[in-house]
């Protein structure tokens, strides 16, 4: 009968979905990122640098004497997809630890499923506060936008002595509301003064009325702690309508496309990050350079974290010499002074890293070194 | 004061791109009283021919004037190839049907389009590169007008005035009109209808293709998505002047694209979306003929 | 309410009890998600994978969804495409309700008070909206209920305190598959009864024949508020199970390519046809998550490509839809 017809059909189509292929020989680790849509650099950086630390590893003989293996999931920017994307990867893929995301939405959107399951996720990048607060399970090895506003702030007061500054936020972006009220708090605590505050969405591409508003109140620069391609239009567009004073913003910036989009209207601006190529230690020159020969770019700070996490994850699970869920929670809990790209790693009781920032200046279409901020 | 002229000025760049889609909607709907939903993908499909040509065979040359017009041209032909392929093998079809298919069969196209353009473009979003010259002009008083706009303004009137004179001044144009009278009678009366509109189509979607190409000059970022809302908005103009009325929807985009601004500028800019459709909303209870249509209620 | 809704409704409360009782039962055979419910320590080890899990749900959720606009669609012949914001209004409302002020309360009571806000919020907007815009036919009346879908979902994207731009996220998770499908079942059962009964009949007669109808005695105007306001009510209900099933909402979800989605789903199976409505949300739902594995490769969503093809092809080659008039045994009108 048709009834019968439709349900094997359906049927079908499921067995046809999920095959459960068994790889006990392998560690499996998961990654989901954002590699389409608007932040597509920030989720290919990702997984290029999780690919190189892997590569590392396996050359070693990878950990606890299997090799390593990589899925990593596309949720096209969407926090729905993302939360797919990691119910997929434990419970099909069956991956011991999760390495994402970039973006503070879509890791909120993912961790509670890994919490849930007892599977450790380790966020590279995702600097608002509330993604570890999620549990014990969810760990990240970036500084925090409590900190990260401080710097903006403080460089701006401090060493450009600027005292009036406007602020264009980003109301999609959990990042970008959470980090615009940070760098607000410590601005005006330092003496500043916070003369106009527009927002804007994620995918809208016309800010001139925001930014007419924001110039009639004459600010000594404008803060906008959003996504590059974002912040590539709203460069342009400030230059149009005749806003000469700089922009300034967070890791947000940190794409290659943010010079590609923006153009010459992004020469002059500055932004805080977790990492610059110029740092002499050995460590950072030698992750440039492989990087280099094996991707044939220079890697930005997504990359570098992305290397980073995946170098404590590895690291976490030689010492908990077990890829049981709980231990290894342990293990990386317990991470101490390891010796980052992005610096000295070590995870604190909010399972957050506490490290330096730099401030970075668009000079000639790269991101020049300005200072380092410390907490 | 200033601030209202700044908006002014680039509310009225906006609702000039709003215009030329809006008068595909508005031509169409006229002769064969369908929503071409997929025309605001036409739209897309126009910005993103022009995107590719400039970036393969203008490659790493200077803006220009003569290289803009270039792309705009070939944007506009590979634009209403696209027109006249849907309205060929979609829409023609079902020209005897109810209403309600080809409205759906429309729905059908533009997810169709949208999300086959992620699949040949790539779904993440691309960058328009910078084929004209730009200035900033400033006019004194803290408002400054960007060459781009300027741009947008002449292209779009310069087009506008060629549509006027071929509808009202062309045998061709009279035809389209005697269609959108009655397509029965001008059947009768030996026009060639399936020949009228096709050409309709090429016109409305040439004239998207322009549209896409000057949207991608003043916001450079575009995407397979881009379509949906500025061509809900369009067409939206085009309800306001009254449907059907090419004056009409010259006056309802530009009326839109300065409402839109001034919103975004003095109330939200979250909520500038918003205003189109209350618009639609109020226009369609209360005067469904638009600005300048007839005051009686239509029924299907 | 008329002495045939109150039957109704005790017959609505007799199946939620049943599907609670159901829902403990499936639980004892690990059907049910780790969440607040059950606390299940590490692995997923239950008879079906909460991926194929979230993914029946989500089909008994389009169901419900299909079946609603069927009744306005199909069923009283008002083409709507307005369907996503009442999915949306229910969906914020019994998630709001349910968060702010029932987070500890006993899972039946957040079910039955969340539900029944979500529809009768849905409900009541959908009358206010009904009242002023089913005097529109055809396309108007598409465009109409669009652009008030559209603006329910940015009003919904200005209040932060349901998460604004950036969704909501924590929303309680107490619906199982048990409960979904017994309440899915219910929808489907309820709709069947008002298409056989006096108001089916009058919106059917308005569908055909409105001048005729009118002559009849029925006030047009009034069926169709009926029927916009029942179908509004079931898909608030809707959103509140994909709310609660889902646990994070995002305005994105609630565009209106959701109400196209949904009409596609009508389309499908074939307009006017309960079965077919039931038929198109389950092949519009499965077939998509089935080419995952394609997507993946790939790395395109074929999801939406299928649904444009589908639609397009079905209005060319086969405009009366898969199931064209036809019912299911058990669901035609005797």
């Amino acid at each position: 009968m048709k009834l019968i017809l439709q349900t094997l059909m359906l049927a079908s189509i499921f067995a046809l979905a999920g095959c459960n292929s068994n790889k006990g020989d392998k560690i499996m680790i998961g990654n989901f990122g954002s590699l389409t849509g608007a932040e597509a650099t920030f989720g290919l950086s990702t997984r290029d640098g999780i690919i190189l630390a892997l590569e590392e590893w396996n050359k070693k003989g990878g950990v606890l004497g299997k090799q390593i293996e990589l899925i990593a999931y596309d949720n096209q920017g969407k926090p729905e997809e993302a939360r797919l994307s990691v119910e997929k990867l434990i419970n099909i893929d069956n991956v011991v630890a999760i390495l994402g995301e970039v973006a503070s939405t879509r890791s909120l959107a993912g961790a509670p499923v890994a919490q849930q399951n007892k599977v450790p996720m380790i966020s590279p990048s995702s600097t608002n506060p509330m993604v570890t607060q999620k549990g014990d399970f969810i760990f990240r090895v970036c500084f925090i936008d409590p900190f990260q506003g401080e710097v903006i702030a403080k460089f701006a007061y401090n060493s450009l002595k600027l005292r009036k500054a406007a602020i264009l936020r980003d109301s999609k972006s959990d990042y970008s509301m959470g980090l615009s009220q940070f760098f607000a708090n410590t601005f005006t605590a330092l003496g500043g003064e916070i003369v106009g505050d527009e927002k804007y969405a994620s995918g809208d591409v016309d800010f001139k009325a925001q930014l007419t508003n924001l110039k009639s109140k004459q600010p000594d620069f404008i803060y906008v702690p959003g996504y590059y391609t974002e912040v590539g239009l709203v460069a342009r567009q400030a230059r149009e309508q005749g806003i000469k004073v700089p922009l300034m913003g967070g890791d947000g910036w940190d794409s290659s496309k943010l010079t590609e989009i923006g153009g010459e209207s992004v020469e002059g601006n500055y932004f805080s990050n977790h990492y610059t190529v110029e740092d002499p230690r050995p460590e950072v020159q030698n992750f440039i350079k492989n990087y280099k020969a094996r991707f044939g770019t220079t890697p930005d700070s997504l990359a570098a974290l992305a290397y980073d996490s995946a170098q404590v994850l590895f690291d976490s699970l030689k010492r908990a010499n077990t890829i049981d869920g709980e231990k290894l929670r342990d293990a990386i809990a317990a991470t101490k002074d390891f010796p980052g790209v992005t610096g000295i790693i070590t995870l604190n009781k909010e399972r957050d890293a506490v490290k330096s920032a730099v401030v970075l200046q668009v000079k000639d279409g790269l991101f020049k070194f300005v200072e380092t901020i410390n907490p | 004061m200033n601030d209202f002229i700044q908006h002014t000025i680039n509310g009225l760049a906006l609702g000039s791109i709003y215009a030329l889609v809006a008068l595909g909607y508005t031509m169409v709907f006229g002769v064969l009283q369908l929503i071409n939903f997929a025309h605001g993908d036409i739209f897309m499909v126009g910005s993103f021919i022009g995107l590719y040509f400039a970036r393969y065979f203008l490659g790493g040359a200077e803006p220009s004037v003569l290289g803009t017009l270039l792309v705009v041209g070939v944007a506009m032909i590979g634009s209403a190839i696209v027109g006249v392929i849907i309205e060929k093998f979609a829409y023609r079809p079902l020209r005897k049907a109810p209403r309600i298919n080809i409205l759906i069969t429309a729905i059908g196209v533009s997810l169709f389009l949208q999300y086959g353009g992620q699949l040949v473009f790539g779904a993440s979003p691309q960058f328009f590169p910078n084929i004209l010259p730009r200035q900033n002009i400033d006019l004194g008083g803290d408002i400054f007008l960007d060459s781009n706009q300027i741009t947008i303004f002449l292209v779009s009137f310069v087009l506008m005035v060629i549509l006027q004179y071929l509808v009202f001044k062309t045998q061709f144009g009279r035809a389209m009109r005697a269609i959108s009278h009655s397509l029965d009678t001008a059947n009768v009366i030996g026009i060639n209808v399936n020949k009228v509109i096709l050409i309709t189509f090429i016109i409305g979607s040439s004239l998207a293709g322009a549209a896409g190409v000057l949207y991608g000059i003043a916001y450079p970022k575009i995407d397979p998505l881009l379509g949906l809302l500025p061509g809900l908005k369009a067409f939206i103009a085009a309800v306001l002047g009254g449907i059907g009325n090419i004056t009409g929807a010259v006056i309802g985009a530009v009326l839109l694209g300065l409402s839109e601004t001034y919103v975004a500028g003095y109330i939200s800019s979250t909520y500038r979306d918003a205003l189109a459709f209350v618009i639609l909303i109020l226009v369609l209870l209360l005067r469904p003929g638009g600005i300048l249509g007839s005051k009686k209620i239509e029924k299907v | 309410m008329t002495k045939k809704f109150n039957k109704t409704l005790l017959i609505m409360l007799a199946f939620a009890v049943g599907a609670l009782i159901l829902n403990f039962i499936l639980s004892k055979f690990s059907l049910t998600p780790g969440a607040l419910l059950h606390e299940k320590p590490g692995r997923f080890t239950g008879l079906i994978s909460p991926y194929y899990y979230s993914v029946l749900i989500i089909m008994c959720v389009n169901i419900i969804l299909s079946v609603s606009l069927a009744l306005l669609n199909g069923f009283t012949g008002l083409f709507t495409m307005g369907h996503a914001g009442f999915m949306a209004i229910g969906a914020y409302t019994s998630a709001s309700i349910v968060t702010f002020f029932l987070p500890t309360a006993p899972i039946i009571i957040q079910l039955l008070v969340g539900s029944l806000c979500a529809g009768l919020m849905a409900a009541v907007i959908g009358f206010v909206i009904g009242i002023s815009s089913l005097r529109l036919m055809g396309d108007y009346l598409g465009m109409v209920t669009l652009g008030f879908s559209e603006i329910i979902r940015i009003v919904l994207l200005n209040i932060d305190a349901v998460g604004g731009a950036r969704g909501m996220t924590d929303i309680p998770v107490y619906l199982n598959l048990g409960s979904v499908l017994l309440l899915t079942l219910l929808t489907i059962l309820v709709i069947k009864r008002i298409r056989d009964g006096r108001l089916g009949r009058a919106m059917l007669a308005i569908k055909e024949n409105e001048i005729a109808a009118t002559m009849m005695g029925i006030n047009p105007l009034a069926i169709k508020v009926k029927s916009f306001v029942i179908a509004s009510f079931i898909a608030g209900v809707a959103g509140s199970f994909f709310a609660h099933s889902e646990g994070y909402l995002s305005t994105q979800t609630f565009t209106f390519v959701k109400s196209f989605e949904v009409i596609a789903m009508n389309v499908v199976g074939g307009l006017g046809s309960l079965s077919g409505a039931i038929l198109g949300a389950g092949i519009l739902t499965v077939l998509p998550e089935g080419l995952r594995k394609v997507q993946d490769i790939t790395g395109v969503d074929l999801r939406m490509i299928i649904y444009a093809l589908t639609m397009i092809l079905i209005m060319i080659l086969r405009p009366q839809g898969l199931m064209g008039n036809r019912e299911w045994k058990w669901l035609s009108s005797k």
